[in-house]
């Protein structure tokens, strides 16, 4: 099966603008799985936040998908065109990375 | 992170003693725990684990006194947890809570620290990246603690955080500590294999089995290790009796071994994991009605930096604590030992850390900007196929050829880490955690091809059996470039 996954790509001070991904992937998967699987077999510069990878303890990658607030841990890949933009509500970092630690745990 | 049990000798469910707690200990690791750190996890535990209940964590409770279960590989009802699958959760946010009430604490995140800063053999501090903004970041310190944890992340199928790399042991490496029992790697043997879940911990199947008992079964359906459904058997026990019967052509569909819970009604499965049925549910399994594949994953490392009892490393002033340190759980760490070596050996560093810091005076560092090329490969692919090449020859069973086969990989890969671009470098940040896997990963496989011999969690297959002249450990020193083992 293959999703295409359209990712809202860049950062402050630079123009923001869609990139597509069409990504393989079996029954069950994640939209987290797609998106590690870019970083590996497309862009390695694609930021995204995780830590735990599948057991939905840490909480970081929560990220919008088709216009929702998810955990990209937790939300399955569908087939056809899945839309991932950052948080809205957060101060953007880079791509879908968006700044959550409390104000003060930050450098 | 933890779901279920942490070993205690609180003697809540039946009188125990540390000294019990402490003689399993021994007896899991196999002749090769460091006496006086098991003595330290099992005496000072119980203390810890009744100031994390005065904080509120939350231990399960039955008829007024604290639950504590039965694990493998102790003598009597030890293990105290926290309801549902949650104990690993509720330890970090009752510490975290507590830290957080200290306002002479000061918390900093997305800090990527990539060398403990020197000074006349001495560790005044450390040398990182802020990863959001690229900018390098020097902090000072009177005394230095390595909590990092283990390097479970070498392995494709693991229960590790993207954290686990192996960090700290590579920083301790590099500033001159030594490391001991690096080949000591734990399989969890039934981590999950399929169908897929998602939102839940690959080794959540370790509380079912505590509370519930049921069967690994092979592909014949049939119970393969001596249990008849009570949950008796050692880790490294377990691991390789799976992966025999996968190779003898009897695992299940995806390589791994069948844990049925067939024989409980879904009003015993509702009592013992309450909400947890409903995520199950959620994923599509009715555990009343089917089976699910479970296999060895990688979850724990027995080795790691070398501390005397005081947690002091061989670096004056830097100190280590948790599953960082090596030495405490030997060739096979007995189950629920983890958490209380988190908190034990922890609380023994900050205060020794404390009292040296109290009497040293503020040293001073300088940022120092990092350099070096970009190497002409994609990262995150390369940590991927280290991984599988891990797991394939480091894994639960080991031979020369496999483990040289490795080392060749290993070598191949780039030692050096690039400087950051401006702003969040994700690809920078795995050139750093490349060169930092790749420095572990040499000291696991290099330990584990000089280790002729089978001993808990390192079976080599060309060497099956114990051999009594290797009750030894060995230790690892970095010399220019080179792993030196002694």
């Amino acid at each position: 099966m293959q999703a295409r996954l359209k990712i809202w790509r860049g950062a402050p001070g630079v123009p923001g603008r869609y990139e597509e991904y069409e990504v393989p992937f079996e029954q069950g998967q994640t939209v987290l799985d797609g998106l590690r699987w870019i970083r590996v077999n497309r862009d390695p510069s694609l930021a995204i936040r995780f830590s735990c990878i599948n057991a939905n303890a840490c909480k970081e990658c929560m990220i919008r998908v088709d216009g929702k607030t998810v955990y990209a841990c937790t939300t399955r890949m569908a087939q056809g065109e899945m839309t991932l933009e950052p948080l809205p509500n957060k101060t953007l970092i880079k791509d879908l990375v968006t700044e959550i630690a409390p104000p003060d745990e930050r450098a | 992170m933890a779901q279920m049990t942490v070993a205690v000798a609180v003697g809540e469910e039946e009188p125990d003693h540390w000294e019990h707690h402490l003689a399993d200990t021994l007896k899991a690791g196999r002749g090769l725990c460091d006496p006086a750190l098991s003595q330290l996890l099992c005496e000072d535990g119980p203390a810890c684990i009744r100031e994390m209940d005065s904080w509120g964590i939350g231990w399960a409770r039955r008829d007024g006194h604290l639950s504590q279960v039965h694990a493998p590989g102790h003598d009597r009802k030890r293990c105290v947890y926290v309801d549902f699958l949650n104990t690993g959760p509720a330890v970090s946010k009752t510490l975290r809570a507590r830290v957080q009430r200290i306002a002479e604490i000061r918390r900093i995140g997305d800090v990527l620290v990539t060398a403990l800063a020197i000074e006349d053999s001495q560790c005044i501090g450390a040398h990182g990246i802020h990863t959001s903004s690229g900018d390098a970041v020097a902090i000072a310190a009177k005394s230095t603690i390595i909590a990092t944890g283990g390097l479970t992340r070498l392995y494709a199928r693991s229960s590790a955080s993207v954290n686990m790399g192996g960090d700290g042991y590579a920083l301790a490496l590099r500033a001159g500590a030594k490391l001991v029992d690096m080949e000591f790697v734990q399989f969890f043997p039934i981590g999950h294999l399929a169908p897929r879940l998602v939102g839940m911990d690959p080794i959540m199947w370790d509380p079912f089995r505590y509370k519930l008992g049921g069967r690994l079964l092979n592909a014949a359906l049939t119970e393969f290790l001596p249990e008849e459904g009570k949950y008796i058997s050692a880790r490294d026990v377990t691991t390789y009796a799976i992966l025999q019967e996968v190779e003898a052509g009897r695992g299940s569909p995806h390589g791994g071994a069948w844990l049925s819970f067939q024989h409980c009604s879904e009003s015993e499965l509702r009592s013992a994991f309450g909400p947890v049925i409903d995520r199950l549910a959620a994923n599509g399994i009715d555990l009343t009605r089917q089976s699910i594949e479970v296999a060895p994953i990688a979850h724990y490392h027995m080795g790691g930096i070398r501390v005397d009892a005081e947690m002091r490393t061989d670096v004056p002033h830097l100190f280590a604590a948790g599953e960082a340190v090596g030495g405490a759980n030997g060739a096979n760490r007995l189950s629920g030992n983890a958490i209380t070596e988190a908190v034990a050996f922890g609380r023994r560093a900050g205060t020794r850390a404390a009292a040296l810091a109290a009497k040293t005076a503020m040293p001073s560092i300088k940022r120092v900007p990092s350099h070096g090329s970009r190497p002409a490969l994609n990262p995150a692919a390369a940590i991927v196929e280290l991984q599988r090449v891990m797991n394939r020859d480091v894994g639960p069973l080991r031979t020369a050829a496999g483990l040289r086969r490795a080392l060749a990989h290993i070598d191949s890969l780039p030692r050096e880490v690039p400087a950051p671009n401006a702003g969040l470098d994700p690809e920078w940040i795995d050139f750093h955690d490349l060169a930092s896997m790749r420095l572990v990963a040499e000291c696991v496989t290099r330990a584990a091809l000089e280790r002729e011999e089978s001993r808990g969690a390192h079976q080599r297959e060309d060497f099956p059996d114990t051999d009594h002249a290797w009750q030894r450990h060995q230790a690892i020193l970095l010399q220019g470039e080179t792993c030196k083992l002694g």
